[in-house]
């Protein structure tokens, strides 16, 4: 048993210490984009074998918890790039100032109408209602019908600690603005829980609990592709559905602007972006193959979004404005 | 009394741990403050919401404490009172809920309780109607109950072995009642244990977070946790920093009122080696039997849903080598964190009896206090702190190593803290003078009068802080990921890939591996003095 602990505490101290000569290049992204199951590791083998240098790879839970890492940090932070940022948290990170300019031209083969100075766009994709077809006949077209009917019971997550909760949060206001305060309320009567993450939420709903969980139009794809399940169906609303960008930025401090740059425009070439595609669930952002199980997921028919200024300036208020109405 | 002076060498190694701990809390806590107060310009906010948070988080851990403990004293009473096949099985079963992460409880209650689960479908087969809904305050209290209930009522069943059992055969001779029995043998020793303990419940319910979301019904039920968790994320940090003084001040609060609840004068405690069985009429067999049965229901339920759902799925497929690392790693992680948290507790109990032992209660209470705070801190908060504090070591997996068997250990030590604490005053009250006359003192003081007779509770807190640090994953979360990866950790990460079938693989593994420790200790054991 000591000899297994010893060679344990050996390998985890000796793990930095091989090859110091390769430039390092220090990627910070969230869990899941690094997981076994996700893009990130096959993204660092292909981008080393082409660089000379070595990808660091480091996880941190999520969006949120990687911009309060580079502020915890600041100037002295190690990250070169950061993957996972999203559209709702720019203006965060802008007042932050924490990025600096990628100074790549925009590419020819870009699927989406969103390019930014600081920020490239790497993948996007949907909020979205997931239901169970076999439960679920007459599937809502719109919020109005969602909210129209008091039997369906509906779980999402927690605006305050979830980057979906917040999807929803911002989506509402989209579509309704001021009258949104009594589209909560409307929505309390029918949620079953709010939780704290979106493992949760998405247990409950597989479990039977609920008829409805907030999550994103690609998710039943995971179904199809892991289990060949093909019950799962998102409802696609007429009013629109929130989009959301991730996006990847090079950091103001990092000691390898060129070798980050370079790493960006790898993440923009079709062969990396089809991975994504096909390991993070998330649409391409350029034109690129994507997994077969996507086209049976219905196409979202209209795309909305806020500014990153609207966002920014809104957010607090649309927060407490939503906890208001949700706890009378 | 002359004797009563004590050599330095009985202060020094409580103080050491004082010292440490404090540090570590501090230092966390105070590099926080420092930079939220140079690094941010927000204003703090109170408002009627955050009152409504406070009020309700209060209410809430106040009503599961009550719930859990007074279910504990009746569950732990009729195991005490019978001997049933299954029994140690029911015993090693008590300390599991306690470990297993959030979201394989809510999964696990859910499967019990909810619209779908097994009580729904026992009444739709038996054309009843349920129309229980676990979700709103009774979800919040079934939840916090199912988590500390069965762990106190293990400490209530240990503390009815300490009850000497001359005590109970002169209570039956007397002729006493069953409710007189209870009233004046067992009641005293039941408080002396039980109040520190329900301390510790309140700050666990009063913390808790991502199970009260999940089964609140919606966020007019939340804790000020998540207010916390909020401003973390915000990078409200001075927000943050405010709210946990205020959840600290409500944790010291609670446990400064049980303090003052505790009775001066309470029964000195020794373990017995078997418990007493007193006669008892038919009725009262039958009564004892059904609070054993629907106790051990109540806990087992939600623990077989997870064992059936992992047996079900269960494939060598699923053994990857993820799996076994992130599995060594949790082991490896548990163990290490078990020895730094009892050395820790032995060496501030240490001077803790000999602070009682001259009578110099309050300093003991403080140096009590101060191992126990720790759970009051919030999470989120504590870990900002660290990482503050550490964050230029972060990519070394050695050092996130430290840091996450530190703070587990810091975690698990209120718990042994409370489980020794009493037992090691009582015995120096009982062999200090003894043992001074024959010269015994230090280490061998410590193995022969203190190790030997409290061999059980030793072990079981090693055990338990074992158990604890296992299905931990708190400060991970902000250190590790990839390269250092412990099985909960996995575990979250295989939901969030839609990985049903291994995540509950996983979470069976996790179930399993808590299971051997429990058992593997007690017969590690064995008594051969």
């Amino acid at each position: 048993m000591l000899r297994i602990i010893s060679f344990f505490i050996i390998l985890l101290l000796g793990l930095p210490l091989f090859a110091k000569d390769k430039p390092v290049l220090t990627v910070y992204s969230y869990s899941s984009f690094l997981s076994e199951w996700g893009p990130g590791n096959k993204i660092k083998q292909d981008f080393q074998t082409k660089c000379d240098c070595l990808v660091n790879m480091v996880s941190i839970d999520d969006g949120v918890m990687i911009l309060n890492r580079l502020r915890l940090e600041g100037e002295r932070s190690k990250a070169d790039i950061i993957i996972g940022l999203d559209t709702s948290l720019i203006g965060q990170a802008n007042k932050a100032d924490l990025i600096q300019p990628h100074q790549m031209t925009r590419p020819t083969n870009l699927a989406i109408d969103w390019w930014d100075k600081q920020f490239i766009p790497y993948d996007y994709g949907y909020f979205a209602f997931i239901y169970n077809k076999e439960h679920i006949t007459s599937p809502p077209q719109s919020f109005a019908e969602l909210l129209n009917h008091p039997e369906w019971k509906i779980v999402y997550q927690d605006p305050r600690t979830s980057t979906p909760g917040l999807g929803l949060l911002l989506w509402v206001n989209n579509i309704y603005a001021q009258d949104s305060a009594n589209i909560w309320q409307k929505l309390a009567k029918q949620t079953l829980t709010v939780t704290k993450g979106w493992s949760e939420s998405y247990g409950l709903f597989l479990q039977g609990e609920a008829d409805f969980v907030l999550s994103y139009t690609t998710s039943p794809a995971v179904h199809m592709i892991n289990d060949n399940d093909h019950r799962y169906q998102a409802a696609i609303f007429d009013e629109g559905n929130y989009r959301q960008i991730e996006l990847a930025a090079i950091t103001k401090y990092s000691q390898q602007p060129e070798l980050a740059k370079q790493f960006l425009a790898f993440l923009l070439t079709p062969a990396v972006q089809q991975l994504i595609a096909e390991k993070n669930i998330m649409y391409p952002a350029v034109n690129t193959t994507v997994p077969a199980a996507y086209a049976e997921i219905p196409q979202v028919t209209k795309s909305l979004s806020f500014n990153e200024n609207e966002v920014f300036n809104n957010q607090k208020k649309w927060i407490k404005q939503w906890q208001r109405a949700v706890s009378q | 009394m002359a004797t009563s002076r004590q050599p330095i060498a009985a202060y020094l190694p409580g103080i050491m741990v004082v010292i440490f701990i404090t540090t570590i809390v501090v230092s966390a806590l105070a590099s926080l403050w420092w930079f939220a107060f140079t690094n941010s310009d927000e204003p703090f906010y109170f408002d009627s919401y955050l009152w409504q948070i406070i009020l309700f988080t209060f209410i809430q851990a106040t009503l599961s404490t009550i719930i859990s403990v007074i279910l504990a004293v009746f569950f732990a009473k009729a195991i005490y009172q019978n001997h049933f096949i299954g029994k140690a099985w029911l015993l090693r079963l008590l300390s599991l809920t306690f470990v297993l992460p959030s979201l394989v409880v809510v999964t696990g209650l859910i499967a019990v309780y909810g619209a779908h689960g097994w009580i729904a479908k026992l009444c739709l087969y038996m054309n009843m109607d349920y129309s229980f809904s676990i979700y709103g305050l009774n979800g919040i209290l079934i939840a916090h109950v199912f988590l500390n209930f069965p762990f106190a009522s293990k400490y209530c069943y240990q503390s009815l072995l300490l009850i000497p059992n001359q005590q109970r055969q002169l209570a039956e001779q007397l002729g006493l009642s069953p409710v007189y029995t209870f009233r004046y043998l067992e009641l005293p020793v039941l408080i002396k244990q039980l109040l520190p303990l329900s301390g510790l419940i309140f700050m666990l319910c009063f913390s808790s977070f991502a199970i009260v979301l999940a089964l609140s019904g919606g966020p007019k039920y939340t804790t000020i946790e998540v207010a916390i968790y909020q401003a973390v994320r915000d990078f409200e940090l001075n927000q943050a920093v405010i709210l946990s003084c205020i959840q600290l001040l409500f944790c010291c609060g609670f446990l400064l009122l049980l303090k003052r609840l505790e009775p001066k004068k309470s029964p000195l405690l020794i373990n017995n080696n078997q418990p007493y069985v007193s006669r008892r009429n038919q009725w009262q067999n039958y009564g004892s039997y059904s609070i054993v049965a629907v106790g051990a229901l109540f806990i087992s339920l939600p623990l077989l849903t997870i064992v059936f759902e992992g047996i079900y799925h269960a494939s060598y497929l699923f053994l990857t080598k993820s799996l076994v690392v992130a599995t060594f790693t949790s082991i490896i992680v548990a163990v290490c964190s078990a020895v730094l948290a009892m050395l820790q507790a032995i060496l501030l109990l240490w001077t803790n009896s000999r602070l009682q032992f001259v009578g110099k209660n309050k300093l003991s209470e403080i140096l009590m206090l101060l191992g126990t705070l720790i759970l009051a801190v919030p999470s989120m908060v504590l870990s900002a702190g660290f990482f503050i504090v550490f964050y230029r070591f972060s990519d070394t997996s050695g050092v996130i190593f430290i840091l996450v068997v530190i703070s587990n250990s810091l975690l698990a030590l209120p718990f042994i803290l409370k489980q020794l604490s009493v037992p090691l005053t009582d015995l120096t009250k009982q062999y200090g003078f003894l043992s001074q006359s024959l010269n015994i003192k230090g280490f061998r003081y410590f193995y022969l009068i203190e190790f030997k007779a409290l061999k059980k509770l030793f072990v079981y807190s090693f055990t338990l802080a074992c158990i604890m640090s296992l299905g931990d994953f708190g400060i991970i979360a902000l250190f590790g990921g990839q390269q250092f990866m412990t099985l909960p950790y996995y575990l979250y990460e295989l939901i969030s890939h839609y990985r049903y079938p291994e995540a509950s693989f996983s979470a069976l593994l996790l179930l399993l591996i808590s299971f051997l420790f429990m058992t593997l200790f007690e017969y590690s054991h064995d008594d051969r003095t």
